[in-house]
């Protein structure tokens, strides 16, 4: 509040100056130059609404400026014989631009960024060269020689000729878009665009309809170029299609990006600087172009927020207010407010959903638990409109939300949380809230953020990226329950917590429980489970096979079978020759992404001719650590050693070519090419080849074959294939048998003994931890990014610590546990 | 005539601009590929490689290898193609490489910026003037192919034949050459090519460097059809090559080839028909019309977002 | 923020002071010089500045006016109306500028006359030859060179006495100066009673022409005439059209006279073109030896527009001093002096005049051939006298 009466009193301080100005200047140039920052200033801001507010990177801005400018100048010019007066071609011409620019924002709405860009400009260019022919076989625009002898403004007696008097004129239309701009920016819609364009996703998730509002991104911007264009007009004279190039859009371009997109005082700065530079340098003036083109790439790469940098915490709008109570208990606890039946999905031939019904009951927590790909979030985005189901329905009190939009599923009361955070990285905490929020709720984004954490609530205008990953983490929680809706979705929140925030989160989720909130939890983390939970489903392969009260689903060993796979008879591995020197050695690994830490500490050793195997739930670390040793990720803290060399932190590439070979989590397979062409990307050693065939007659038979075309098993024997043909010493799998019919499974690792047989050191991630066991020497259990346990794999599987360390107590982990044989 | 009588002629000259056009296609269709990046400034490489062919040529016809026309233009065509790879490569060194990471944005813009500038450098390098290839002394003049109706000159038939065998050269290149795997692999998944241990940016700068080398011929190839070049060649050859490239699908070369072609028979076409003035805005209708009912082009594929 | 915003008015008022500097009170005479001096016509047009120039400095040396040098300030327009009106309004705005040399093409012409005319800022054209500049009444527009309806009138009677065609190809580049040419040369012929006549236009940028060369060749006409104010253009049409073996007759307006762009650039294919001239090659002319030896050995190249560019500087000069004589050193002064210019005899060959419109009395038309790396003079049209 203080910061926005001190801007105003700058303004009017500012504008008073500016207005007394040619009281002591008559100078007509000095005037020229003022009016024509007057004309950009108006022509920049609209821009910066599209570009700075909505992120819509519109490149045929420039069409709105010539449909204002020609308009005015056929009707207020001998061209047609028109002459009518000022105000009233003024709004006809601004209508005209903003219709059109409908269209185009119609026309565009799934395009992504540099499709748009394209597309906008071609529209521009289509125009302005429609301007410069329609001149035969009726002469319309005088083509290139443009029209001339416009009419000046006029206000019934009043005409505008002098340079004093077009001064005021634009001066004052440069004022009033600056206030409308500054009211927008603060305004709801201005929230809402920006929330479009930093994600547009996460925006749509909490009811935000990019129809609606890129299309009032457009109008806006539209209204502001052509009233630009129709005091261009009216000002010069004459207009010209030359005046309408891409070269006139870029400098606007320039003069938004180098004063700050989306902060209306650095467009100020930009249009002055780039209106009194190039004039003060006038003998330089032939450069000015090529200039502009080397900033736009120097800003883009130094500075691309510009000298203003559009700051967070715009919006204006309230933030107290007093908090009511929800309409609780208004129906039966029991009544089912979720239903949901048969929902079938396939991605690629692959079934990911196959007839899962369930029901969500009035103020439950249901918790959807599964193993990896076991299609748990592709469920959360079919009931939040984000994807189609094949087959199947889904009710929301009653109605029907099959084909809905997320924005109107949304509106009517079912709303999410992300896996991977998706937070509105420009705003801060309050905004963040604002966005979603339900505003004839009469509460603010204070009450909400009062009500889950007051931590957070203190919070409220600092940016959202600042704060730490659990608070993060919350304040999406709060954002999606600040439209009062009736079911919350959550998508693993606990994701990177430690026990005590996870013990907050746990709290926060039982609050809301009993605010009436109904909630489908899907999650990792069996305690947080158990302990909010009133009822669990598992899936697995798409398929629900068990439900009820989480004690008894958890005890079930059907559902143990799933994470660990089936018990199975143990086959004593002859633990050959081994040096005492590990082949590869971690020591005190910790590693994060976007300053969320995922191991804390990891130290385990390979040695030569070993296979061992890396276990643990989902989020446990498992990939990051392959992640970590191949070097896509660069670790914060630790060692990592191979054959006795520092590894540590250099280019997978590199890292490879020292004799680490990679078989990543779901393939990779370069399905376009040969399974010949899949192999040779690893070297064309004619050897190893046959030594890859020998191993997978299959692929032999199918060298020529596209390799997306071949079934999920064999294209894991590529995938194994493609790695041996560099041959490797040490082989990394990531999650081997995940996807693969249970035959299938069986050769596979039968390949891997073959393998190890043959000399092949192997590490292996693995979720089905039995299976693992099962081929490995010895094992190692992550739990939160630690080693819970590790040991000889007879005794792993033996011991309960296997299943605590998927089911059990993170609390227990201080003390891992180390199995000797 | 009528329509008829016209067509075969105007199909031929689509043939022949189409060819070009598909030449630069390509090149934009490879860097999207694997970046997923338009490399607006693409155009204007074709146009500065084509005054570099222009120098070559009039340098070359003072000396005494202008009495060889073959090794002339050979000559020509090796010097415009290598400073389009020299071009290419530093553009992508610095103007994109830094922004692998940025906003989807920034490269765009970063790209227009590099377009704008290397325009006005040549324009004013040139002082806004057109250069004239000195075609006759390479290729004599009034030699022609008439067959029926059409009629081809020997420059229109330089042309396509320069593009058939650079584009089956780039097929060879991108089928069986180890280099042209890695490139396949990169474009189709960077981070499981990384995990091959392909050096992703070796790939990168070999992609640019390739794709400029095409657009260097196409640049010495429209100076010798169009017998004039100017600066601001680039803008509307590269919006076209563009339009091809999506048209057919952008990614997919055999889409480059086969939107330009296509893009050249309709504009030679709508020109005929409509208007010789409205050519451009033939072209970029076109391209709306795509990107706008069909965005993934003729033979391209789906590239959904993930949630 | 505060100290943002304070921070950039103070910047931005005394960035006001710095610009400001130069611009107050009449301190010396200036004529501004307006022309394509960058961009596709930059030859033309840094030729004629030249001859300007060379005239200013004359008149200087031998004492300047009213005591004073004479400045030329050079507004370079591109051939482009859009900064032609801007070049208007930056001579305009400065009270020094007394007089206009140029601008020098039609369309620039007819987009800066308002600006102009509001001013009382006379201009002097050498070359911009399109009907209707006169026509509407402007007070301030004076050229010296033949119109387009006599230019056209005499190509129509050469092309129908001389190349005698059952079928004509007219071509325009979208110039003011361009389809008004263009529109002359089919109404001259249509007097005539030649009915099969094609229209079609190009534009400025237009390098492409194997559409048009198509439809040309399908027409089959035995002349194409090109009025193009761009040589290179009407050039590099020829080489294409030859590249299919059409070779109608080729005709061009004044703009394609010129040797480095249309000679040199077209070869082959446009020998034995014909062009109209709108004045005598500047070195036939017994008055002008001196000033041809002079701008010769001064500059390298030569354009017919630079004799014209000459003569008019220095009838502006001439105006300018008889303004001073009267006691009048104003725009309204030299815009009377000039106007009022009668048998002024410079090195054009013959008396200038001007008529009540602004236009040149007298004036004669040439068509020329190309003929190896030069044009010939082939026929000579006078003014007021074309059958």
């Amino acid at each position: 509040m203080k910061r926005t009466k001190e801007n105003q009193s700058i303004v009017i301080v500012a504008a008073i100056a500016l207005g007394l100005l040619p009281l002591f200047d008559s100078n007509p140039y000095h005037l020229r130059l003022l009016t024509t920052i007057s004309l950009y200033v108006v022509l920049a801001l609209g821009l910066n609404v599209l570009v700075g507010l909505a992120g819509l990177l519109d490149m045929g801005y420039i069409a709105f400026y010539a449909i204002g400018a020609y308009v005015y100048a056929l009707l207020a010019s001998p061209q047609l014989g028109v002459h009518l007066p000022f105000l009233t071609v003024l709004p006809l011409a601004v209508l005209i631009a903003v219709g059109v620019s409908l269209l185009i924002g119609l026309a565009t709405l799934r395009l992504r960024g540099d499709y748009l860009a394209v597309v906008t400009m071609s529209f521009a260019e289509i125009l302005r060269i429609f301007l410069t022919n329609l001149d035969r076989p009726v002469n319309i625009t005088n083509g290139p020689n443009g029209i001339v002898e416009i009419d000046p403004p006029r206000f019934g007696a009043l005409t505008i000729a002098t340079p004093q008097q077009n001064y005021y004129l634009l001066l004052l239309f440069a004022l009033a878009a600056y206030l409308v701009y500054t009211r927008l920016i603060r305004s709801q819609t201005g929230l809402k665009w920006r929330a479009l364009r930093d994600d547009v996703i996460a925006a749509q998730s909490l009811g935000v309809d990019p129809l609606h509002y890129q299309m009032l991104a457009y109008a806006t911007g539209a209204a502001f170029a052509s009233t630009a264009g129709v005091l261009f007009s009216a000002w010069q004279g004459a207009v010209f299609p030359q005046n309408f190039t891409l070269g006139e859009l870029i400098t606007v371009y320039c003069m938004v990006i180098l004063g700050g997109t989306g902060n209306q005082t650095g467009t100020l700065l930009g249009v002055v600087a780039l209106v009194l530079v190039p004039e003060i340098l006038r003998t330089y003036s032939v450069y000015r172009m090529a200039i502009y083109g080397i900033l736009l790439v120097i800003m883009m790469i130094y500075r691309p927020q510009g000298i203003l940098p559009q700051k967070p915490g715009l919006c204006s709008m309230p933030r107290g207010g007093c908090r009511k109570e929800r309409k609780v208990g208004l129906a039966p606890c029991n009544e089912p407010v979720l239903v949901v039946r048969n929902i079938t999905k396939r991605f690629e031939g692959l079934l990911v959903l196959d007839g899962v019904s369930f029901e969500l009951r009035r103020g439950e927590v249901l918790s959807i638990i599964g193993p990896n790909g076991a299609g748990k979030t592709t469920l959360i985005n079919i009931l939040t409109g984000v994807t189609k189901p094949d087959d199947g329905e889904f009710f929301l009190k009653g109605k029907k939300l099959n084909g809905l939009k997320p924005h109107t599923v949304y509106k009517l009361g079912l709303s999410r949380t992300f896996q991977n955070l998706r937070l509105f990285k420009g705003m801060t905490v309050a905004e963040n809230v604002l966005v979603g929020l339900d505003l004839t709720a009469a509460t603010g984004a204070g009450d909400v953020l009062e009500f889950l954490d007051r931590d957070l609530a203190l919070r409220q205008d600092q940016p959202a990226d600042g704060l730490s990953y659990a608070h993060r983490k919350i304040l999406e929680v709060a954002r999606a329950i600040a439209g009062n809706p009736e079911v919350i979705l959550l998508d693993e929140p606990a994701a990177g917590m430690n026990p005590a925030e996870l013990q907050e989160l746990m709290e926060r989720i039982n609050t809301l429980k009993h605010e009436g909130y109904s909630i489908v939890l899907v999650e990792h983390q069996m305690p947080l489970v158990a302990g909010v939970s009133d009822r669990v489903i598992v899936l697995d392969h798409g398929r629900k096979i068990a439900e009820g009260p989480p004690e008894n689903v958890m005890a079930d060993q059907g559902v143990v079978e799933v994470y660990l796979g089936h018990q199975i008879p143990y086959y004593e591995r002859a633990i050959s020759q081994l040096t005492s020197r590990p082949m590869l050695e971690l020591s005190e690994v910790e590693a994060g992404y976007d300053r969320v830490k995922v191991l804390h500490g990891i130290s385990l050793e390979v040695k030569q001719g070993e296979v061992v195997c890396l276990l643990g739930a989902n989020g446990a670390g498992k990939t990051t650590t392959i992640k970590t040793i191949l070097g896509s990720l660069k670790p914060d803290r630790g060692k990592i050693c191979f054959k006795g060399e520092d590894i540590t932190g250099e280019n997978p590439f590199r890292v490879v070519r020292k004799g680490i070979g990679l078989v990543p989590e779901g393939r990779r397979i370069f399905s376009r090419m040969t399974v010949e062409e899949n192999l040779k990307l690893g070297s064309s050693d004619a050897d190893a080849m046959e030594y890859v065939y020998s191993l997978f007659p299959r692929l032999k038979e199918r060298r020529q074959q596209r390799a997306g075309t071949l079934s999920g098993g064999e294209q894991q024997m590529l995938a194994i294939g493609r790695a041996l043909m560099m041959r490797p010493e040490l082989l990394l799998l990531d999650e081997p048998s995940m996807g693969l019919a249970p035959v299938m499974v069986d050769r596979i690792f039968e390949a891997i003994l073959e393998l190890n047989r043959n000399g092949t050191t192997i590490l292996m991630v693995e979720q089905n931890a039995r299976r693992a066991l099962q081929v490995a020497h010895r094992g190692y259990v992550l739990q939160n990014g630690r080693i819970a346990a590790a040991g000889p794999s007879r005794q792993l599987l033996e011991s309960e610590t296997l299943r605590s360390a998927y089911f059990g107590d993170p609390a227990q982990l201080s003390h891992p546990v180390f199995l000797t044989p | 005539m009528g329509f008829w009588g016209h067509l075969p002629q105007q199909l031929v000259n689509g043939l022949v601009l189409g060819s070009v056009y598909a030449l630069l296609a390509l090149g934009y269709s490879m860097v999207y590929g694997i970046l997923r990046v338009l490399n607006f400034a693409h155009g204007d490489v074709f146009m500065v490689c084509s005054f570099a062919g222009w120098a070559a040529l009039t340098a070359l016809l003072k000396s005494r290898i202008a009495a060889y026309p073959a090794v002339t233009l050979l000559l020509v065509l090796a010097v415009a193609m290598g400073v389009g790879v020299a071009l290419g490569m530093a553009i992508e060194r610095f103007a994109y490489r830094p922004l692998r990471k940025a906003t989807r944005l920034a490269p765009l813009i970063s790209a227009i910026g590099v377009s704008i500038f290397l325009q006005n450098v040549v324009m004013l390098a040139t002082g806004g003037r057109a250069k004239v290839y000195p075609l006759t002394s390479v290729i004599p003049s009034g030699l022609y192919l008439k067959v029926g109706t059409i009629t081809v000159s020997s420059t229109g038939l330089l042309v396509i034949g320069v593009s058939i065998i650079l584009t089956l050269g780039l097929n060879y290149v991108i089928r069986t050459t180890s280099l042209g795997r890695m490139m396949r692999a990169t474009a189709e998944d960077i981070e499981a090519a990384g995990f091959m241990g392909i050096p992703i940016d070796y790939v990168i700068a070999f992609t640019f460097a390739l794709g400029s080398a095409l657009a260097g011929a196409g640049g010495v190839l429209i100076g010798l059809y169009y017998t004039q070049i100017d600066f601001s060649l680039g803008f509307s050859a590269g919006m076209k090559a563009f339009t091809a490239a999506v048209l057919g699908g952008i990614g997919n070369l055999e889409g480059a080839v086969l939107g330009g072609v296509v893009l050249g028979l309709a504009e030679s076409m709508g020109t005929a028909f409509i208007a010789p003035v409205y050519k451009d805005a033939i072209a970029f209708a076109i391209l709306i019309i795509c990107l706008i009912l069909r965005p993934n082009g003729i033979l391209g594929d789906d590239v959904p977002e993930k949630v | 923020m505060r100290k943002v915003v304070s921070g950039f008015l103070v910047v931005f008022l005394a960035m006001l002071a710095v610009v400001g500097c130069s611009n107050s009170g009449r301190k010396s005479i200036k004529i501004g010089a307006a022309g394509p001096f960058t961009g596709e016509l930059s030859k033309i047009g840094l030729d004629s500045l030249n001859a300007i120039k060379m005239a200013v400095e004359e008149c200087n040396q031998s004492g300047g006016i009213d005591g004073k040098t004479v400045e030329v300030v050079v507004g370079d327009d591109a051939g482009d109306p859009a900064k032609g009106k801007i070049v208007a309004d930056k001579f305009v705005a400065d009270p020094d500028v007394l007089g206009v040399v140029g601008p020098m093409n039609s369309s620039v012409i007819a987009a800066a006359l308002p600006v102009y005319e509001k001013a009382g800022l006379v201009i002097i054209s050498q070359s911009g030859t399109t009907p209707e500049l006169t026509e509407k009444g402007f007070k301030v527009m004076h050229r010296i060179c033949p119109r387009d309806d006599a230019q056209g009138m005499a190509a129509a009677a050469f092309i129908y006495n001389e190349i005698k065609p059952t079928k004509v190809y007219i071509l325009d580049d979208k110039t003011t100066y361009g389809q008004g040419l263009a529109d002359q040369v089919e109404k001259g012929l249509k007097s005539y009673g030649l009915t099969q006549i094609k229209r079609d236009q190009v534009s400025t940028q237009d390098k492409d022409f194997s559409a048009l060369v198509a439809l040309i060749k399908s027409y089959n006409p035995e002349m194409v005439y090109m009025a193009f104010a761009n040589p290179a253009q009407a050039a590099a049409l020829a080489k294409q059209l030859a590249g299919v073996g059409v070779k109608p007759a080729l005709m061009g307006g004044d703009g394609c006279r010129e040797r480095d762009q249309l000679i040199g650039g077209g070869g082959e294919a446009v020998q034995g073109m014909f062009v109209t001239a709108i004045g005598r090659n500047v070195k036939e002319v017994p008055e002008a030896r001196e000033f041809v030896q002079k701008f010769e050995g001064k500059y390298e190249g030569m354009s017919i527009f630079s004799g014209q560019s000459y003569e008019a500087t220095k009838i502006l000069l001439n105006a300018i001093k008889e303004a001073h004589k009267a006691g009048d050193l104003t725009r309204q002064g030299v815009l009377k002096a000039l106007h009022a210019t009668k048998d002024y005899k410079g090195i054009l060959g013959f008396p200038v005049s001007f008529d009540a419109k602004g236009d040149l009395v007298g004036g004669e038309i040439f068509v020329l051939k190309v003929s190896g790396s030069d044009f010939v003079e082939v026929k000579k049209y006078t003014t007021g006298n074309i059958k």
